[in-house]
């Protein structure tokens, strides 16, 4: 059974010869600087040293076209200041790729709204990749491992656009720019997919949102269903159409408020779930059963603390959900660099003999 | 008296209800009528802050809810500044906070400050990516009775038990509460490194730092 067939198996409730082996969101940049130091090959891809199953996804550019000019605005020896791609100023230490501090946003009132709209044709060819036409196609279609097709982000999206405070504030303040704003990325992605769609046959879509936070989203369900749902709605009403039957949705923190929105906006799949944030999918498995596939939910931190937390964790997580299927184990998000080699070789191991008692 | 109470549970109403153009209105109302400007903050702008909290506890409102109650209050005390006379708003006691060295997140330690502020406290704000020195400066400096230290991540937590080092090395660490939060944080984790209490989020955050100045007979120290 080939890395496609099983991902379709375990998506579809049906037996496979062994759960997916993935990490979903990946790993921090100084987690694999560290273990080159700790036992990893050097100059070896992490992927390849544990023998990940392979997925990939059509690399769409929903960014602004033409792009914003990058700029660094100030520089010493521990931070830079810089204009990105997509017009966000941020403050990045140097010494590190964590998360940065945010400065500034392209949308600051409705005129800039309506300025930047004109950066995002959904039908520019550009937002395809170069290789784009029949092998390409053929490629996407035939190959032995899953193929996603990403769907932007509607709130994630909106806040990268005014910044999370200045969002927040204008659901309030100015809705009808928060309307126009999402509205616009139903209308964006459904035109900006629709020659994948129509000519790939996907096996999963996936929006990313980051919403939430260790209480809770950073939104309450009554703005959720106000803003969001609609386009939600349309979106993957359109994705099923085309055939794709498992949309996910990527957001960290607790959302498990709206869970049953996600649910009623189409999505079918949740990840990462980040238990320091109390997600958990054998909660979420009792109580919305096979409506809501899950992946992720490993937790980080136990990888950082020992091999034996390593064990309570999986074991507390896995004996149900590995034979429930309808759940991919993954670390619950990057792997952080407080994670020494051993205890990723030793979680490794352990995986390795829960996914093959499917 | 009777007016009194109406025209600041307007105030209050404006918070709760997130009601910032009608905030401005009710805050020329409370001086129109001769209610001190202090009196309009402390009885009826921080009491619709205190019933946000509560209603962000009980899961009623989120954190688009616990901005915009602050931004309201903001625009309020724009309107009564003007009116305040120095010394008028008591401080409840003061905090030292910010976002431990290598880390550059902010928003969670903004909105304590912006609550802390609501609810009385003289807040010094020491940014993001604060190094244990500044720390042990800005509390040689101001002698607060809190200290406040924010984390987002694994990594960068580890730093808050070495400010507390630092605290203890300076001969610091028993004239101040500390109080830490963010999203990697625990009450165990507080313990382990010898903090003083681990804060869920921003409301439970300022609730701690406010037991932390009541007297004895439940009243606020100021």
């Amino acid at each position: 059974m080939n890395a496609r067939e099983r991902f379709r198996k375990v998506m579809h409730y049906e037996k496979p010869d062994r759960l997916p082996f993935y990490q979903f969101i990946g790993f921090w940049p100084e987690t694999i600087n560290r273990w080159y130091g700790e036992g990893l090959p050097s100059g070896m891809s992490v992927w390849d040293y544990f023998g990940f199953d392979k997925i990939e996804g059509i690399p769409l550019d929903y960014g602004p076209i033409p792009q914003y000019i990058p700029k660094t605005l100030y520089e010493d020896n521990r931070y830079r200041i810089e204009v990105q791609t997509n017009g966000i100023t941020v403050k990045v230490l140097k010494t590190s790729t964590s998360m940065p501090g945010f400065i500034d946003f392209p949308v600051k009132e409705r005129t800039d709204w309506e300025k930047i709209k004109k950066r995002y044709d959904p039908r520019d060819p550009r937002r395809y990749p170069k290789t784009w036409g029949d092998e390409l196609i053929e490629y996407y279609n035939n190959v032995d491992h899953p193929v996603g097709i990403p769907l932007g982000s509607c709130f994630g999206w909106a806040r990268d656009l005014m910044g999370l405070e200045k969002l927040l504030v204008s659901f309030y303040r100015e809705p009808d720019v928060v309307h126009e704003i999402m509205d616009f990325w139903a209308y964006f992605t459904i035109g900006l997919i629709t020659p994948a769609v129509e000519a790939v046959k996907f096996d999963y879509a996936t929006i990313w949102e980051d919403m939430a936070y260790k209480n809770g989203p950073h939104i309450s369900p009554r703005l959720f269903r106000e803003f969001m749902l609609p386009n939600y709605k349309k979106v993957t009403s359109y994705v099923r159409s085309k055939g794709i039957d498992i949309i996910m949705v990527d957001t960290d923190g607790n959302h498990e408020v709206l869970t049953p929105l996600f649910l009623e906006g189409g999505v079918n799949c949740l990840y990462p779930l980040e238990v320091q944030a109390g997600m958990d999918a054998v909660a979420l498995r009792k109580k919305y059963g096979r409506r809501l596939r899950l992946i992720g939910n490993i937790d980080k931190r136990a990888l950082i603390h020992s091999k034996d937390a390593i064990d309570k964790e999986l074991n507390s997580k896995l004996l149900s959900l590995v034979n429930d299927l309808g759940y991919i184990p993954s670390v619950d998000h990057c792997v952080p660099a407080d994670v020494p080699f051993k205890h990723f070789e030793y979680y490794v191991r352990l995986i390795k003999e829960y996914i093959t008692e499917v | 008296m009777r007016k009194e109470e109406e025209v600041l549970g307007k105030l209050r109403d404006a918070i709760v209800n997130l009601d910032i153009d009608g905030i401005k209105e009710a805050c020329r109302e409370t001086i129109n009528v001769g209610i001190p400007a202090y009196k309009a903050v402390t009885d009826g702008m921080a009491k619709g802050m205190e019933i946000v909290g509560q209603k962000y506890e009980n899961n009623e409102y989120f954190l688009a809810e616990l901005i915009m109650a602050g931004e309201t209050m903001k625009e309020g005390m724009r309107v009564l500044e003007p009116y305040l006379k120095a010394g008028d708003l008591k401080t409840v006691g003061k905090v030292v906070i910010g976002t431990v060295r290598g880390d550059l997140h902010d928003i969670g330690k903004n909105v304590v400050v912006t609550l802390l502020n609501a609810a009385g406290f003289d807040v010094v704000d020491l940014g993001v990516d604060v190094p244990l020195e500044k720390f042990v400066e800005a509390i040689k400096q101001n002698n607060p009775e809190i200290v406040g230290m924010s984390a987002l991540l694994t990594t960068t937590m580890v730093e808050m038990e070495n400010v507390i080092k630092a605290l203890k090395d300076a001969g610091l660490r028993d004239k101040v509460k500390i109080v830490i939060g963010g999203a990697p944080i625990t009450q165990e984790y507080a313990e382990k490194i010898g903090a003083d209490a681990a804060a869920r989020d921003a409301v439970e955050g300022v609730n701690i730092c406010k037991s932390w100045v009541m007297r004895s007979d439940g009243n606020e120290r100021a």
